[in-house]
C-alpha cells in the first residue's frame, strides 16, 4: 500500500517536473520569437498556456499550480523581480480561472473558450500586477489592448490545445 | 474526468465569451477616449504624479529626465520615452503616445506615462 502511494507520488512530481520544462521551454523560445513581431509592448502569445490548460484538463489543478510557480521562478530568475511579480500574478489567475471553467462549465464552453478567458485573466492579472507595482491605476487603461490580445492568442492556443486533446488524454488519464 | 471529450466540440458560450470580452474593451477604450486636441501627458513615479504637461501648449520640442533616470521627449500633441535605464526596454518601445489612453509604462522604474483628454479645460477621470 505504501509502495503504491510512494509511486503514485512519484509519478505526480515527475509529472508535474516534465510539464514545467515544457512549459519553461516554450515560454523561453516565445520570449526570443516573439523580438521579431511587431506586438504592442508586454503582450505575449502565451503558449505555456498550453500545458497550464493540460495540467487543468487531465493532471491536477495542484499540479497546474506548480507549473505556474515554477515558470514564474524561471521568469524571476531570468528577467528580475519586477517581470517576476508579473509573471506570477497573471498565472496564478490564469490557473484559478482555468480550473474553475474546466470544473463548472461542462457543455456551457470548450477548451477554445476556457483558453480564451485563461489568456484574458493571464493578462489581467499581469495588469493589476503592474498597477501594484507602478502604484498607478493609469495602467488599467491598457486593458483593452490586453483584453483584445488575450483573446487572439488566447483562441489560437484553444485551437491548438484542441487539436492535441484526443491524444494528451490518453497519455494522462 | 469522464467528460473531457465533450470541452473539444464548439459551443455557443465561446462565441459569447468572445463577442463579451471585445464589447468590454471597446467600453473601456471609449472611456479612456477624449478631446485630442486638449490632451494632457500624466507622468507617475512611484505613484507620485510628478508632472502634467498640456501637449497642444507645446511649442517647441524638449527633453524632460524624470527623478529616476528616464527620459521623455516632448513635443506638441506627443511624448515619448526616449530612454530608460532598465532592462526591458518595453517603455521605450512604447514608440509616441498622442491619443488619450496611450500608455507607456516602465515597470521596473514604477514610472508611467499617459495621455488623458481634457474636457471644458478639466481632466476627466483622473485621481490624483
Amino acid at each position: 500500500m505504501t509502495k503504491k502511494n510512494n509511486k503514485s507520488k512519484t509519478l505526480k512530481i515527475t509529472t508535474a517536473g516534465l510539464l514545467s520544462a515544457v512549459a519553461i521551454a516554450l515560454a523561453f523560445t516565445e520570449r526570443a520569437a516573439v523580438s521579431l513581431l511587431p506586438l504592442p509592448p508586454g503582450i505575449r502569445p502565451g503558449f505555456s498556456n498550453i500545458v497550464v490548460m493540460l495540467a487543468c484538463a487531465f493532471v491536477s489543478f495542484p499540479c497546474a499550480l506548480a507549473i505556474a510557480l515554477i515558470k514564474s521562478g524561471f521568469v524571476f530568475l531570468v528577467s528580475g523581480g519586477v517581470s517576476g511579480f508579473l509573471s506570477i500574478s497573471g498565472g496564478l489567475l490564469s490557473v484559478c480561472v482555468t480550473a474553475l471553467l474546466i470544473k463548472i462549465s461542462k457543455n456551457k464552453l470548450s477548451y477554445f473558450g476556457i483558453s480564451v478567458l485563461g489568456a484574458v485573466a493571464h493578462n489581467i492579472g499581469q495588469l493589476i500586477g503592474a498597477s501594484l507595482t507602478v502604484g498607478s491605476t493609469l495602467y488599467l487603461s491598457y486593458a483593452p489592448v490586453l483584453i483584445i490580445s488575450g483573446v487572439i492568442f488566447g483562441a489560437v492556443t484553444g485551437i491548438i490545445f484542441n487539436c492535441l486533446a484526443p491524444a494528451l488524454k490518453k497519455h494522462f488519464i | 474526468m469522464k467528460n473531457e471529450h465533450s470541452f473539444i466540440k464548439p459551443r455557443a458560450g465561446d462565441i459569447i465569451i468572445v463577442c463579451v470580452l471585445l464589447v468590454i474593451s471597446i467600453v473601456i477604450a471609449a472611456i479612456n477616449g477624449g478631446n485630442k486636441k486638449n490632451a494632457v501627458a500624466i507622468i507617475m513615479v512611484e505613484g507620485n504624479t510628478e508632472q502634467t504637461i498640456k501637449l497642444s501648449d507645446v511649442k517647441e520640442p524638449y527633453s524632460i529626465t524624470t527623478k529616476n533616470g528616464v527620459v521623455l521627449y516632448v513635443e506638441k500633441n506627443a511624448i515619448s520615452v526616449k530612454s530608460s535605464p532598465c532592462k526591458g526596454q518595453d517603455c521605450v518601445h512604447c514608440g509616441k503616445l498622442t491619443l488619450p489612453g496611450d500608455i507607456a509604462v516602465c515597470a521596473p522604474l514604477r514610472t508611467a506615462v499617459q495621455i488623458k483628454g481634457i474636457k471644458d479645460g478639466v481632466p476627466d477621470a483622473i485621481s490624483y
